[in-house]
């Protein structure tokens, strides 16, 4: 083994977690012992992953600086584009950090209506996100419109089962052709039945891929693949 | 909560992972797993090649969720072998990351990947860019670089939700060879009508092991199946015991269905 | 028509897809046509446990989502305000992403600010917001609600909170409800929350993410609002009950409107390519 602290670590942590789910007593894990132990885990580990997590965002803040902070400097191709992705960044950490427009302090609400942040939200990254996620439903167009076609028995199956769903979830639909209970049927027993054969053989992979991770084969994290 | 809480899924959960442990003690001892290619992952390899001869970047997005995500997890695993075909072919790796830790790790698997393919001089830890924790944040700076780095390949492999069709109709409108693996349901219905090949829920999770060709990984996967085979088996006694229980109403089948009904139950 | 045009409609650009789509979409915005919608399968089992529950027990409504997909999450989330609050039920808010303050800081804006003047932050509503952990959260917060909030976004401490009297962890409510846009969200309140705990759980989902939850109904989701759909229906419901307390029309069956005019395109759309493929095919067999 190559890298032993960190698969030792992997390989507690994941033991005593599972068997946290299923053992651990009421209480705070103060009695000691192994039930102690567990309950500990069982109630503390998630508070480390915050904390962790919040590390993770330092590691991720200086990463995009460092990156784009040496596009400009270096003018490589398209360093206008790093020039504005540092300076929302910046502007935004500072409003944040300095809470301004809003309640000062520690315990200052930095969402509060007044502050500059919720103007930011509401005024930059709303029209945003909303803009993009809205891209969704003319990729979907198109895509269905190339995808949906019954070239055999399989796809036109598809393709009258998307009709049906796309007519029975809108009124028109339900009022011309009654497709609302055929659209629902389809969606709880053909669906649920493909969706839980997926879930359990996702299950599955997701238990050998940890039982690989835990015995230290797995590449790409703890184990070395040898 | 009470002590053993859940003892059905305990139980489950140990069954499942002893089968999959005898599994990959036996490949050790010689039984090695006889296991179907998938064709997502001979398109992989065609892909590579294929960008890398035209002088094109090959993109890999190893999902949209942190490291807690078994499926991120599967995408890093499949990143290293990823990194040692496009280095052994003198191609250029580009992987754009939405969380640190999985920034972190994926710079890890590519130095490997680009050592294990003698070639550890030509990888830059610059090539594995942290890009925006906000999925569609992601979704737009991905998609510009595409657009403008016009990748021979793009592979999408990990969790994905509405990012899925936004990157892959992406990739397609500059004409990459695209694969996506990803055991988020929902999503693999746009992955298929937008890639080239789709590896589909568990094929995920296998085809690192699988890519590895390494004797115990693929005795995992002759595990995973034999808790398949288990699963089904319950399903089917299940159904049966069901079914027959309620047209005869005889007891002892009502009794059996019950006992896999308390066996199953999650709540 | 030539075979080339046959072929052609197998062909059409996306951008005429798109410009379709969009002067449809545009449209019906500017008409505003209102289909009215009845209280489906899956919804009526939501609408009618919240009106089972006595005033005063708490509900938890967990804001799993962001701007992007607020268009399909909000109206759900106000039609369930609108309800506890009519009920004299204490509204909790929380949320297992980043963007649920702000989430939560809306629905108070335009919901329970003009329509109901007289609810007081604390007592009829109290938003704790955002925690990092997505399911560790959950499973957290079963047991004691404290040991991930020791106060809510005011920063008030949570003993000190009316609204929050009756509840030490999440089994103290009368329903859960999460409204979810992906993970973290409601499949994680399922398996972490729900399933171990002793509370109802219902959800809200968009509409690309509703068919994987559909096996956990009805034995693990009371109920299912699916998107736009799910939120219009459950208007419908309050129309039904309360139409002398509620807008006459809402948010979510303002927006079938224009979601119907859309669906009505992609179908468009799609039978006009099987027309060009099965009028194509028949010319070649009899060109044969």
């Amino acid at each position: 083994m190559k890298r032993p602290t960190p698969q030792i670590l992997l390989t507690g942590v994941a033991l005593i977690l599972v068997v946290a789910a299923f053992m651990a007593p009421p209480g705070d894990g103060s009695s000691g012992g192994f039930a102690g132990a567990v309950t500990y885990a069982d109630r503390h580990f998630s508070s480390w992953f915050g904390i962790l997590a919040v590390f993770a965002f330092l590691l991720g803040g200086a990463s995009l600086l460092r990156t784009h902070g040496r596009r400009v400097r270096e003018r490589k191709a398209d360093w206008h584009y790093s020039a504005v992705t540092l300076v929302s960044f910046l502007a935004v950490l500072i409003v944040g950090f300095l809470k301004l427009g809003g309640p000062p302090g520690l315990t200052g609400d930095p969402t509060d209506a007044s502050s500059w942040l919720t103007t930011i939200f509401d005024s930059v990254l709303s029209p945003l996100h909303a803009t993009l996620y809205s891209l969704l439903a003319f990729y979907v167009a198109s895509a269905s419109y190339r995808a949906f076609r019954a070239r055999s028995l399989e796809t036109s199956v598809l393709l009258g089962a998307a009709l049906i769903v796309l007519l029975g979830r809108i009124p028109v639909g339900v009022t011309l052709f009654r497709f609302d209970s055929l659209s629902l049927w389809l969606l709880k027993v053909p669906n649920t039945a493909g969706q839980r054969a997926l879930m359990i053989g996702v299950a599955l992979g997701v238990v050998a891929l940890a039982v690989r991770m835990v015995l230290g084969l797995e590449r790409g994290r703890g184990g070395d693949g040898s | 909560m009470s002590p053993v809480h859940g003892w059905n899924v305990a139980l489950m959960t140990l069954v499942l992972v002893t089968l999959v442990a005898i599994g990959i003690r036996r490949a050790r001892h010689g039984h090695t797993a006889a296991v179907r290619t998938l064709p997502g992952i001979a398109t992989i390899e065609r892909a590579v090649a294929t960008s890398v001869a035209a002088g094109r970047p090959v993109f890999f997005v190893p999902g949209s969720r942190d490291l807690d995500n078994m499926q991120t997890v599967a995408a890093v695993a499949l990143l290293e072998p990823v990194a040692a075909m496009v280095a052994e072919r003198d191609g250029r790796l580009v992987v754009p990351t939405n969380r640190s830790m999985v920034m972190e790790a994926a710079r890890t698997a590519c130095r490997k990947g680009y050592a294990d393919a003698g070639c550890a001089d030509a990888w830059h830890d610059d090539q594995v860019l942290y890009i925006s924790d906000d999925p569609l944040g992601f979704v737009a700076q991905v998609d510009g670089m595409i657009v403008r780095e016009k990748p021979g390949a793009c592979f999408f492999f990990g969790f994905f939700a509405s990012e899925s069709l936004l990157l892959a109709e992406g990739g397609r409108q500059v004409g990459a060879i695209q694969v996506a693996g990803t055991a988020s349901p929902v999503q693999l219905p746009f992955f298929v009508a937008a890639c080239d090949d789709t590896l589909m829920g568990e094929e995920l999770f296998a085809a690192s092991a699988s890519l590895s060709g390494d004797a115990a990984l693929l005795g995992s996967l002759r595990g995973q199946d034999l808790g398949k085979m288990v699963a089904v088996s319950l399903l089917v006694v299940g159904g049966i015991a069901a079914t027959v229980a309620t047209v005869t109403g005889w007891g002892f089948v009502h009794d059996m269905a019950g006992v896999l009904d308390v066996l199953l139950e999650t709540r | 028509m030539s075979g080339s045009r046959f072929e052609a409609l197998q062909s059409i650009d996306r951008r005429w897809i798109f410009l379709a789509l969009a002067v449809a979409v545009i449209a019906a915005l500017v008409v505003q046509p209102v289909f009215r919608d009845s209280p489906g399968e899956l919804v009526v089992p939501i609408f009618a446990a919240i009106e089972a529950l006595a005033p005063g027990t708490p509900v938890l409504i967990s804001l799993d989502y962001s701007p992007s997909s607020a268009p399909e999450l909000e109206p759900m989330a106000a039609a369930l305000t609108r309800h506890c609050l009519i009920r004299g039920l204490p509204v909790t808010y929380l949320s297992l992403w980043p963007t649920g303050n702000h989430m939560a800081g809306r629905i108070v804006e335009r919901v329970i600010g003009p329509e109901y003047p007289d609810a007081v932050e604390g007592r009829e509503w109290v938003t704790l917001g955002f925690q990092a952990g997505g399911e560790l959260l959950v499973h957290a917060l079963l047991d004691s609600l404290g040991s991930r909030f020791a106060a809510d976004v005011r920063g008030i401490p949570l003993i000190e909170i009316p609204a929050l009297a009756q509840v030490t962890g999440l089994n103290d409510y009368g329903i859960v409800v999460s409204l979810s846009a992906g993970t973290p969200g409601l499949k994680e309140w399922v398996l972490y929350g729900g399933d171990v705990g002793a509370f109802p759980l219902a959800g809200g989902c968009t509409g690309v993410g509703a068919p994987q939850f559909f096996p956990y109904y009805p034995r693990q989701l009371l109920g299912l609002m699916a998107a736009l759909k799910g939120a219009a229906e459950y208007e419908a419901a309050l129309n039904d009950d309360y139409a002398d307390r509620v807008p006459r029309v809402m948010q979510a069956t303002r927006g079938m409107g224009p979601q119907t005019v859309a669906h009505l395109v992609i179908v468009a759309f799609i039978l006009l390519g099987n027309a060009g493929l099965f009028i194509g095919e028949r010319r070649k067999r009899g060109r044969r």
